[in-house]
């Protein structure tokens, strides 16, 4: 359900023909049994893949046991992997299994389905109340389009801080949409699989991280301005 | 056919943020292709007739041809589109001049109103005061000239709505939801419609 | 004038996503748009959240994996190739 005249140029979900390619090559080196091929694979998908294990198990040290036994059965299936999904999509589907199948061990039950609100995406305060008698509802407060603001100062150093606080506050799904979605690019149905979240609870997951980081980019472009 | 666009600075749809391919110095401008079999709002190229401009007020009014149109309401969809020329009336001046006088009219409207509403009125055109100079309306403590005001094109098409919803409001006397505001809104929109024709001479 | 859909600001804020994911009924995409044509904050809201879209990929590079982790995956990688028949 892609829109592309709407998302425009900002999204370019799926992985790219040339993305494919270099993921053909790589996965070439791989079964050569190339080290460094194997350490690039683990440097572009490790901390993402650690996140994602943290979400069904408890401790850390379990999560990073879980990463560890992903890449072996990885390495031991190599020669099975016929190249139907990308290699991304199975090397997360694996990691999916041996986290789930860990956190069955543990006794945890992962509420994966459920969605539970939260507050709004802007606070009350920035709009007149309901009751304002020729604006209810409508933004009180200017917003700034930031087109005066470059993007370094948007996500350079100290901003950087601030968003990775925002989202390490988030609760750890949320900010895991936000992570697979926005910083590395999957599409919208590879994280409802991965997760195993419906199209729409995806959105709202996605929707509260946007918002939390939208907040608190505007908080630090707020305080340095003027 | 011929129809109508606004669009952002720089010649990019403010909700695709596609940059359409801008005419060169002779020649034609290259066609930009529809995404998707043309359907409202979703995929297609989007332009419209003069008369549902108003809407859509952005920074730069652009005539362009359309081939393949799908769809006429509300907006004219078709497969492909490109840019024939900018018009070249409409720019910040134009977009200042239209805001005033959309403030103006408010201001009219209130001292012209009956006194069941002629508060509100009132209150409405002081808003448009704010709301004209990029400030938020109900502010009395708005600065002249805010920090991060919008585009006057942006207060432009702000203004044209705001004020014909308070000529609705002043039509229905104060009752928000009746044919009297339908027919109130209407009527200073043709007004504006009317402004931007003779302006723009479209 | 007819519309069916409206949306007050304190609503749309809370459906960009949707709009921006191709979420929402073309009566809804509709008044989506006719409300940020028109609505000077909303339309810097929508910006601001297209930027927080577009910046969030320069986050990628900050995860990191714990180098004892990527030690021992590169160990297990060395004893894997070690042993596979070849």
């Amino acid at each position: 359900m892609e829109s592309p005249r709407v998302i425009g140029p900002l999204q370019s979900n799926r992985l790219s023909s040339r993305a494919r390619s270099d993921e053909r090559k790589l996965l070439q080196r791989l079964q050569n049994g190339d080290e460094q091929a194997f350490a690039e694979l683990v440097d572009r998908y490790g901390a993402v893949m650690l996140r994602v294990a943290g979400l069904y198990v408890q401790s850390g040290a379990v999560a990073e046991d879980v990463v560890q036994e992903t890449w072996m059965r990885v390495l031991t299936s190599l020669d099975r992997f016929e190249g139907r999904s990308s290699l991304r999509t199975w090397i997360f589907a694996i990691l999916g299994n041996c986290a789930r199948r860990r956190a069955r061990r543990e006794g945890r039950c992962v509420p994966l389905a459920a969605v539970d609100g939260d507050g709004p995406s802007v606070p009350a305060g920035r709009f007149f109340s309901r009751t304002h008698p020729r604006w209810a509802r409508m933004w009180a407060t200017p917003v700034d389009d930031w087109e005066t603001v470059s993007d370094e100062r948007l996500v350079a150093g100290e901003t950087r801080e601030r968003l990775r606080e925002a989202l390490d506050a988030l609760p750890a799904r949320c900010a895991l949409v936000f992570v697979l979605r926005d910083a590395e690019g999957w599409s919208g149905d590879e994280v409802c699989e991965l997760l195993g979240l419906t199209a729409a609870n995806q959105r709202v997951l996605l929707h509260r991280a946007r918002s939390r980081v939208r907040a608190a980019m505007e908080q630090y472009v707020e305080e340095t301005s003027g | 056919m011929n129809a109508y666009k606004f669009l952002a600075a720089g010649a990019v749809g403010r909700f695709s943020d596609v940059p359409w391919p801008q005419p060169p110095l002779e020649g034609d401008a290259e066609w930009l292709e529809a995404d998707g079999p043309p359907e409202q709002c979703r995929h297609g190229v989007h332009a419209c007739e003069v008369d549902r401009l108003l809407d859509w007020i952005d920074e730069e009014l652009w005539e362009v041809e359309l081939d393949g149109v799908a769809e006429r309401e509300p907006l004219l969809v078709a497969a492909r589109g490109r840019l024939r020329r900018r018009v070249p009336g409409w720019d910040e001046d134009a977009a200042r001049d239209f805001a005033d006088a959309c403030a103006e009219r408010v201001r009219e409207h209130a001292a012209a109103a009956v006194d069941s509403v002629a508060k509100t009125l009132t209150a409405f055109a002081a808003d448009c005061r704010l709301l004209a100079r990029g400030a938020r309306p109900d502010a009395p403590d708005a600065p002249d000239v805010p920090a991060s005001a919008p585009a006057a094109a942006a207060i432009a098409a702000n203004l044209g709505f705001v004020a014909a919803h308070a000529a609705g409001f002043a039509a229905a006397s104060g009752s928000a939801d009746d044919e009297r505001y339908t027919a109130g809104f209407l009527a200073e929109r043709s007004w504006q419609l009317d402004w931007l024709r003779r302006r723009l001479a479209l | 004038m007819t519309d069916t859909v409206a949306y007050t600001c304190q609503e749309l804020v809370e459906v960009v996503t949707d709009y921006l994911e191709g979420g929402l009924s073309q009566p809804e995409r509709l008044a989506f748009e006719r409300h940020v044509g028109i609505c000077p904050p909303c339309r810097g809201y929508l910006a601001q959240l297209r930027r927080v879209v577009r910046s969030a990929a320069a986050l990628q590079e900050d995860e990191e994996l714990p180098p004892s982790l990527r030690e021992g995956l590169l160990r297990s990688f060395r004893d894997w190739k070690a042993e596979r028949p070849s």
